[in-house]
């Protein structure tokens, strides 16, 4: 067991026991550190994670609260039965709800946010059968004893629960589906190796909710009364706030932050009124305070620097001789890719002018010319993160122009970028492993349960190999902290996991020593011998020279030449374009 | 010739990547000094380290004063301005908005007044006169060049730094934008000017600076740079053939 | 539902609509310059709404205090950042700005409190509330000014809360409200307008004109124009992104102590209920795809209307039906947005 799930699992443990001899009223704060606890575990999974930042969480906990609410009063229903109906609820309403606000872009999806928790807040306080703003009072209680055991029994149970949605958002997080969630971050990269990012967030988005109606359940059988209050947008902002200040990145933040604020506001609470002799409500003015004070000085939360040790991340364990499924790959000579005239314009920019270009099984072709030439834009055109004005993308014959990313993805092409589009907080070896989402099949479901090992070592060890042939041995160090050279060979190690038949490789090279640019020449090598088709732009013709079959030359947009390395660089017009003309005299 | 730019030790870096590694050179009052050298070179991040528009170490003395740890606006007001690669125009505001905004910083008695600045630069560049009114992002990639240019020099610089003043210019153009800058030169501008365009720059430039990987591999006088067969192969590998070059 | 009746409600909607706004375009304007969505907007205008009551009623203006708490905090950071860098000319800018607010502020509160001719209140309302603006920006925001989008939203929610506590012990639970400035109605035919109705407008078109021509002709304001349109342009002919700041949250502190003095007379207004106008304010603004002016107006006076009627059919749900109204229109901006991005990343 990693070291992080047993001190998370740890700390579940000794707070469960501690019940037995905590004084009374650190039993109330413990609960509620587990309540809040769980909210945030779904908060860190949703924003450090997956990039949702919610303000509607509140909502979700009020929901689980109200429909227990009415359940077991009005329908004298068992509370114990009402819980999976609390979680159905909350889930559906996720669903509905998420189903639109995960397609919001930005600051819209936080503001969407805003707008159902304040819309869902007036429904609790308005509607006559939840009782307006007096709520729903005389809840029966969990445990039959009732007094003061039952606060033992019940910091037992909610701890139970933190724990065991620790372990899914660990499960769920160190698996294919986990890092296609946090892939969901760079969105044209998640494109371009499958992951449906929207499917992604919402599956995120109502884990994240059914946490919340858990915790409502629990809220409401604790207080034994519900009214709208705690479920107020302020309340939202407190679960973030929360999150801040434990740290989004690590689900040790989790409890962390509520940890904090719990007993704070708690201290704060007896503490100020005696300090300060006017009557208010100060501890939120702390808060506030204390909140922007975080963020000018430790953004990132007391977790932001763990030990490598507490880190989530896929870890290879095993090297296993189970790989992978290769597909076949088309027999050497075929065409793999066919540029047919393809213009694209920007305004009025002309950034790719009617250019045509074939690459073939097993060869490798270089795209060259001056910055500004419109080589990124090409790429960009033929793997699908922008449409062609006008012209023709064939891959094997089928024309792909106009297609999603995705869906080019799918046909097996891959590519790297220019500007690296790694994860720079996920470790070299998962980055890697995110271009082999296709080849894998396992879903939340799988991961959560640890049914998906068998697939995930086959997946890690493929990655490992990929990454051992290129040189890199660092596998478990964040991408972020690699020189930016070597960043690259990552991508082009991701970009073979796809088992793809086209590689497109923006700039491989740029920044890489001499040792480091011959090893790469090599691994191009490999590939052309596997009969892979490679398109690459490069800038350093030296290196260009030794490994490719043919050089393309663009300049505006245009070609202008097209041969091989020698016929190319001795063309007058490549020169120029190169060189520059020389002044005329002054 | 004093210096009017001297770096020494300049380290640039952009996150993790360190994209120019611990450089020394200058610019002498009055001349244009250039830095060629291919794409990926450094060249950018250069100037971005300069300006204080990426995190810098090192040591960056301007007219005598220790500009290592100024912001972009304070060198502004100093009168070093950066002309960027992506010229960075105000596209929804007019020609004449520009230029005014480019002058803004740096008003005091002793220079010359926003309207004096004004006639000089459409008595360079007549186009952007015809033009005042238009909007910045409906001009031509000449016009835009023009304008980055134009809104410069409103700020009454002692040190312009351009980056790649010709890219995506047409030939023709390219020939027009060396001409303004010689003679912004010939006016007592100091000029830094990076280019990809190495011929052009050798051409015009008092010294050369040949950049590659983040550091400085030759420099010297332009003149003996272009002659030399190394500085070609660097740019097109070592098969290129030299013919083409001579006048 | 018949036409007097709808006719008296689209005024009242559009009466609030024009106070939302008023504060949507503050939202907007400074989130154009510096991209922080400005959640306290809310509090400036409770501010500028309970110091006019306060006045009128006689009574000390609670918010010459926090002024001076501000005012003094500022120049507090202001000093830590001064000998850390060791340019002093931001402090001493800084203490002649906070200075000469509350010695300009002070002496027209005294004179402005109890019967005093309204220009002069309302003169010593904006000298009180005006200056915060800068002020909470110069504390809370200038040095993470450069951090995320959402980093600021958090920052301007803390922010939120803070002021809002500290307004509870200013001010006390209780409402505050004026008697309307103009009474009485004119007849146009075919209803009757209130006078209050036209004395917001008014209040209104002037400002817009007032913005419309200082963002067209003051230089001022094409520096705040051009910040918004390109930071990095900006900083490179010499801008500092820290003055549009400071001059977009002035002019938000300022806007917003109009629309408090507007809304006085309108609706009973207490130290909470700045959140839930800059709510509206926010939808009126995301109407306007968080870029256009008028549209951002035209869409908060939407809000407006369609709040009275929502008022008048559901009461309770009206909340509840105005930001549900909200969903639609975040999908369709969400969508038109995307759809011209071609391959310009959201990286996070």
């Amino acid at each position: 067991m990693r070291p992080l799930t047993a001190l998370l699992l740890f700390v579940s443990l000794i707070v469960a026991a501690a019940s037995f001899v905590v004084p009374s009223y650190w039993l109330t704060l413990l609960i509620y550190v587990g309540i809040n606890a769980l909210v945030c575990v779904g908060l860190c999974v949703m924003t450090g994670s997956a990039g949702i930042t919610s303000f509607g969480q509140a909502a979700f906990v009020g929901l689980g609260a109200y429909t227990t609410a009415l359940l077991t009063t009005v329908l004298s229903v068992s509370p114990w039965l009402s819980l999976p109906a609390c979680i159905l609820v909350t889930v559906f309403m996720a669903f509905a709800i998420g189903a639109i606000t995960v397609r919001l872009s930005g600051h819209y999806l936080v503001l969407g946010t805003f707008a159902w928790s304040i819309g869902l807040f007036y429904v609790f306080a308005n509607v006559s059968v939840l009782g307006g703003y007096n709520g729903i009072s005389g809840l029966p209680s969990l445990f039959k004893s009732g007094g003061v055991d039952e606060r033992i029994y019940f910091n037992i149970l909610v701890w139970a629960f933190v724990a065991a949605s620790l372990l899914i958002a660990v499960n769920i997080l160190d698996s294919r589906p986990g890092r296609a969630i946090r892939a969901v971050r760079s969105p044209a990269m998640a494109e371009s190796f499958g992951i449906d990012s929207s499917r992604y967030k919402l599956i995120v988005f109502v884990l994240a909710a059914a946490a919340a109606g858990l915790a409502g359940w629990l809220h409401a059988h604790f207080l034994r009364f519900v009214n709208p209050n705690p479920y107020h947008l302020n309340a939202s902002v407190e679960y973030l706030f929360m999150t801040i200040i434990g740290g989004a990145s690590s689900l040790l933040g989790a409890l962390a932050g509520p940890a904090i604020v719990v007993f704070a506001k708690s201290w704060l609470q007896g503490a100020l009124p005696n300090l300060i002799k006017v009557s208010g409500n100060y501890e939120i003015v702390a808060f506030g305070a204390i909140v922007l004070l975080l963020l000018h000085f430790a953004p990132k939360g007391v977790t932001a620097v763990l030990p490598q040790s507490l880190r989530l991340y896929s870890k290879l364990n095993a090297r296993t001789a189970a790989s992978l499924n290769y597909a076949t790959k088309p027999e050497r000579g075929t065409d793999v890719l066919r540029v047919e005239n393809v213009t694209k314009t920007f305004g009025g920019l002309r950034a790719v002018d009617n250019v045509s270009l074939r690459v073939g099984a097993g060869e490798v072709v270089a795209l060259v010319g001056p910055n500004g030439a419109g080589k990124s834009t090409l790429f960009d055109v033929i793997s699908g993160l922008a449409p062609v004005s006008s012209g023709e993308v064939r891959l094997l014959n089928e024309a792909i122009q106009g297609l999603p990313a995705s869906a080019i993805a799918r046909r097996r092409l891959a590519r790297t970028f220019q500007h690296t589009h790694l994860r720079a907080d996920m470790t070299v070896l998962e980055n890697v492993a995110i271009g082999g989402h296709l080849r894998g099949s396992a879903g939340i479901l799988h991961a959560a349960l640890r049914l998906d090992r068998a697939e995930e070592a086959a997946l890690l060890s493929e990655a490992a190999r990929h990454l051992q042939r290129l040189g890199l041995a660092q596998m478990d160090e964040p991408a972020g902290t690699l020189p930016l050279g070597q960043q690259r060979i990552v991508e082009v190690a991701r970009a073979l996991m796809a088992d793809p038949i086209l590689v497109l490789l923006d700039e491989p090279a740029a920044g890489l020593r001499y040792q480091e640019k011959q090893h790469l020449a090599s691994v191009i090598d490999d590939m052309r011998q596997a009969g892979i088709a490679v398109l690459l732009v490069e800038h350093d013709l030296d290196f260009v020279t030794q490994i490719v079959d043919r050089v393309v030359v663009l300049d505006f947009g245009t070609k202008i030449a097209d041969g091989t390395a020698s016929e190319v660089t001795r063309d007058q017009r490549v020169i120029e374009a190169y060189l520059g003309k020389r002044r005329a005299a002054a | 010739m004093t210096a009017l730019l001297a770096t020494n030790l300049l380290e640039v870096r952009y996150g993790q990547n360190l994209a120019v590694r611990g450089v020394a050179f200058q610019v002498r009052q009055g001349t244009i000094t250039t830095v060629i050298g291919a794409n990926g070179a450094g060249k950018t991040s250069l100037l971005a380290g300069l300006m204080g528009l990426a995190r810098r170490s090192g040591s960056i003395v301007f007219d005598g004063h220790d500009i290592s740890r100024n912001a972009p606006e304070h060198n502004v007001r100093r009168g070093m301005i950066l002309v960027p690669e992506r010229r960075e125009l105000f596209s929804t505001m007019s020609v004449l908005d520009n230029l005014v905004l480019g002058g803004v910083a740096n008003r005091s008695p002793k220079i010359p007044t926003t309207k004096e600045r004004l006639e000089d630069v459409f008595a360079k560049y007549p186009r952007l006169a015809e033009r005042r009114h238009q909007l910045a992002g409906t001009l031509s990639g000449g016009e835009r060049q023009m304008l980055a240019l134009g809104r410069a020099l409103m700020g009454k610089p002692r040190l312009l730094l351009l980056d790649e003043p010709s890219l995506g210019l047409a030939p023709a153009l390219v020939e027009e934008m060396f001409g303004w800058i010689k003679q912004l030169q010939e006016e007592g501008i100091s000029i830094l000017l990076i280019e990809q365009n190495a011929l052009a720059a050798l051409d015009i430039a008092h010294y050369a600076y040949v950049m590659s990987q983040g550091e400085f591999s030759t420099q010297g006088d332009p003149e003996s740079l272009r002659n030399r067969d190394d500085i070609v192969a660097r740019y097109l590998g070592k098969n290129a053939e030299t013919r083409g070059r001579n006048a | 539902m018949n036409s007097t009746i709808a006719l008296l409600l689209a005024q009242d909607g559009l009466t609030n609509g024009v106070i939302y706004a008023l504060l949507a375009i503050a939202i907007l304007l400074v989130f154009l310059v510096t991209r922080i969505l400005l959640v306290p907007q809310g509090e400036f205008v409770v501010l500028g709404a309970i110091t006019l009551v306060q006045l009128q009623r006689g009574q000390f203006a609670d918010a010459l205090w926090l002024l001076a708490a501000l005012a003094a905090l500022a120049i507090a950071i202001e000093a830590i950042r001064a000998w850390k860098s060791g340019r002093w000319r931001d402090l001493a800018l800084q203490t002649a700005f906070c200075l000469t607010a509350l010695v300009v502020a002070v002496p027209l509160v005294l004179l402005a409190t109890g019967p005093a001719p309204l220009a002069l209140q309302i003169a010593a309302v904006l000298c009180v509330v005006a200056p915060i603006g800068p002020m909470v920006y110069s504390i809370a925001f200038r040095d993470i000014a450069h951090s995320s989008t959402l980093t600021l939203l958090f920052a301007a929610v803390a922010v939120h809360y803070v002021l809002q506590g500290l307004m509870l012990p200013l001010f006390g639970a209780e409402g505050f409200r004026l008697e309307p400035l103009i009474q009485g109605r004119i007849d146009i035919g075919i209803t009757r307008l209130s006078l209050q109705l036209l004395l917001v407008a008014a209040a209104f078109a002037v400002l817009v004109v007032a913005f419309w021509l200082f963002f067209r002709f003051a230089i001022l304001g094409k520096i705040l124009r051009a910040t918004s349109i390109n930071r990095i342009g900006a900083r490179l002919v010499g801008i500092s992104p820290d003055m549009s700041g400071l001059v977009a949250f002035g002019l938000a502190s300022l806007t917003g102590a109009i629309s408090g003095i507007l809304i006085a007379p309108l609706t009973t207004v207490y130290y909470d209920s700045g959140f839930l106008l800059a709510l509206k304010g926010f939808v009126g603004a995301v109407v306007g795809g968080l870029i256009s002016f008028p549209v951002t107006a035209a869409g908060s006076l939407i809000v407006g209307v369609l709040e009275s009627f929502f008022a008048f059919y559901a009461s309770a749900l009206k909340e509840s039906l105005v930001f549900a109204a909200l969903i639609p229109i975040l999908l369709y901006k969400s969508v038109t947005h995307l759809s011209g991005r071609g391959t310009e990343e959201h990286e996070e």
